[in-house]
């Protein structure tokens, strides 16, 4: 049995070797598909990658943040660069990893393909490295559109898959760095502009360089208002929506339609002192402010916005619900949703810029915008700007 | 070098092992299949069909190289190369735009227009210059011959 079972995998290993090789040798193109090529390029991904990586968890300590770990403040529209730079990495991440992958398909094709345990290993982690990037970018550009076509929930799958990769991003690093190392520490004796089969190094980059920034030019105007006017690609543009504001969930959406615009519409503020009711005239009543704060959205797109209201600060001084040290408990009129309920930590319920907004670029507030009250705080994400709000709880 | 391996072998296990760890708490184990088949069928579609299709498109360049010269023939793979990222990243917004959306203020471009003209120019940008490189080879070819 055992005997069979060698002569039949020798045999197949004999019809495969030639398929492999000739596989190996239409794909490569050593001058331009070289190690020097792979670590500029892969330089480049890299660097695209611990950027997402980096903003991604920043994103996620903001939406869910941890009790020992103050975020700041300031710069009001730090959320805004850093998500917006999350999404443009991401896009920018396409063209440099596929052009990645390019100069190192050929040794998709080696033979055997599985020369020790040690190899295996190896090739297994950049199976990982590999399918979880692919993974990471299409489903991250299917979010920007609200396409939820894959069967596993996106944040949660986003986050733990984004660990996945930069663990083996850094075991990659580890297994390739004394070829990493040889094309940093001497010339490697290949020209900069050499000529390939299909293609020249120079022609390879400029291309990949070309795709990278056209895919950013055309896409980041959603995000960067100097390029608003070429973005063509990009899901939202500055200016489209309600009161020149794009907004991430209608009112229709959120089921608040009717309630929202209820005449027994009260906002409730709660303190272990009490509880009070305002009406909305109660809050026009109360001394009204003016800030200038981005609304930037989870999905990346962001923009600066007039709001006016009551800073919350001073809302809850009128409830005499004393100074907040503790999270906020911060209740939505829409039943359904992860951030239907949503917590504030204390520094940004105590921030002055952060109000309750009642208008929006000099106009009552829409009721997509969450009419007929709303949160709007600095350097948060647009998914905790409360809108329709309901409650407000000071917890102790 | 040996302990800076070691050290990133060391660290790249353990993010993965995090990475692993909030899959298997953080995700309801319905939804674990679903994100293997997702990953798998990522390496094969890229493996299988995107790459091949890529060395397909490098041979066709190999065999009129000479003809057309290279410039021109680099010039057409870069337009090629960046209409096909740009069509890339944008068919999510192709596909959710039929699907429609309730919220007004999200796809609000005309992608399929976009992608329409921006192939427009490209296409044209690389016929321009296939023509002058070959222009060019023809002059080259009817120098050498005169001399």
């Amino acid at each position: 049995m055992a005997g069979f079972t060698e002569r039949a995998s020798a045999r197949i290993a004999e019809r495969l070797e030639p398929l492999v090789g000739s596989a190996h040798d239409a794909a490569s193109d050593p001058p331009v598909k070289s190690a020097r090529t792979t670590v500029v390029v892969g330089r480049l991904l890299g660097a695209a990658f611990l950027i997402c990586f980096g903003t991604g968890v920043y994103s996620h300590l903001l939406q869910d943040p941890l009790p020992w770990l103050p975020m700041p403040t300031r710069p009001v529209e730090l959320y805004r660069w850093t998500q917006g730079l999350h999404v443009i990495a991401g896009t920018a991440a396409v063209p440099l990893l596929l052009a990645k992958l390019w100069t190192v398909y050929p040794r998709l094709f080696t033979w055997p393909p599985v020369t020790s345990f040690a190899h295996f290993l190896e090739r297994a982690s950049i199976a990982v490295l590999v399918g979880v990037s692919l993974v990471e970018v299409t489903i991250g550009l299917m979010n920007l559109v609200q396409w939820y076509a894959f069967p596993f929930p996106f944040r949660a799958t986003h986050f733990a898959l984004a660990w996945v990769l930069v663990g083996a991003l850094a075991i990659h690093l580890g297994v390739k760095l004394p070829v990493i190392v040889r094309v940093w520490r001497r010339p490697s004796g290949d020209r900069a502009d050499a000529t390939g089969r299909f293609v020249s190094r120079r022609g390879f980059l400029a291309a990949v360089g070309a795709a990278a920034a056209s895919a950013v030019a055309l896409t980041a105007g959603q995000s960067v208002p100097a390029l608003a006017p070429l973005n063509v690609l990009a899901p939202r543009r500055m200016g489209v929506g309600p009161q020149g504001l794009p907004i991430n969930r209608t009112a229709a959406q959120a089921g608040v339609t009717e309630t929202a615009v209820a005449r027994d519409w009260v906002l409730t503020v709660a303190s272990p002192a009490g509880s009070r009711d305002f009406t909305l005239d109660d809050l026009r009543a109360l001394p009204q402010s003016e800030e200038v704060l981005p609304i930037a959205c989870v999905e990346g797109w962001s923009q600066s916005a007039t709001w006016r209201g009551v800073r919350l600060v001073d809302l809850l001084a009128a409830a005499e619900a004393g100074e907040p040290t503790a999270p906020l408990r911060i209740e939505s009129l829409q039943e359904r949703g992860a951030f239907a309920r949503t917590e504030m930590p204390p520094q940004y319920a105590r921030d002055p810029l952060t109000l309750v907004a009642l208008e929006l670029n000099g106009g009552t507030l829409d009721i997509d915008h969450g009419y007929p009250a709303r949160v709007i705080a600095p350097g948060r994400p647009g998914v905790m700007q409360t809108k329709w709000l309901r409650r407000i709880e000071v917890t102790s | 070098m040996r302990t800076a391996r070691t050290a990133l072998v060391g660290i790249g296990l353990g993010l993965a092992a995090f990475g692993g760890f909030l899959v298997l708490t953080d995700i309801d184990p319905s939804r674990w299949l679903g994100i293997v088949v997702w990953v798998g069928a990522a390496i094969l579609l890229h493996d299988g069909v995107v790459a091949p299709v890529v060395v397909a498109v490098g041979l066709g360049a190999e065999r009129v190289r000479g003809r057309v010269g290279d410039r021109g023939v680099a010039v057409a793979q870069g337009a090629l190369v960046v209409g096909a990222i740009l069509t890339a990243i944008t068919v999510p917004a192709l596909v959710a735009s039929t699907l429609g959306n309730p919220n007004p203020t999200i796809l609000v471009g005309s992608y399929g227009v976009a992608l329409a003209v921006i192939w427009a120019v490209l296409l044209a940008v690389a016929v321009i210059a296939l023509r002058v490189s070959r222009t060019m080879v023809l002059r080259a070819e009817r120098t050498a011959h005169t001399k």
